[in-house]
């Protein structure tokens, strides 16, 4: 999960991203957006923060 | 302010011990260097930030990214500076 300037750096994004990364780490960070379920499996990937 | 700081500094305030709490850590990747001083102050940086909020020295773990010149002649003095909370180093570009 990268804070960098590949994405627009506009404050409202990058607290955005941390909203999401609280969620993550939560594991709240399930959605659905049109009929399609996102959620994490079991043991994701480790969380590296750049 | 540095945006580097605030993001490290959001981040690690609310998830660090959450992140220990799941069998994890606050781990961190630190681009772009370019001098062991930066190391030293991310270093500095690690410790003030554990001890405020009352987490062991050492937790922290940080992957230095060697993507620069200058890095690339002083990566045994960056991998000093952040001997305690070194999880190594990676090579880009």
């Amino acid at each position: 999960m990268q804070f960098i300037d590949s994405s627009a750096p506009t404050f409202a994004n990058m607290l955005n991203g941390q909203v999401n990364l609280r969620d993550a780490v939560r594991r709240q960070i399930d959605f659905e957006v049109s009929g399609k379920e996102y959620k994490l499996v079991d043991r994701p990937a480790v969380l590296i923060v750049r | 302010m540095s945006a580097s700081l605030f993001d490290f500094a959001i981040f690690f305030y609310h998830n660090a011990h959450e992140l220990v709490k799941r069998g994890h850590g606050p781990y961190f990747y630190l681009p772009k260097m370019e001098h062991y001083l930066e190391a030293r102050l991310w270093n500095d940086i690690f410790l003030f930030s554990q001890s405020y909020i009352e987490m062991p020295a050492n937790t922290i773990r940080a992957t230095v990214l060697i993507e620069t010149l200058p890095a690339a002649f002083q990566m045994e003095e960056i991998l000093f500076e952040l001997r305690n909370h070194s999880s190594g180093l990676n090579c880009g570009r």
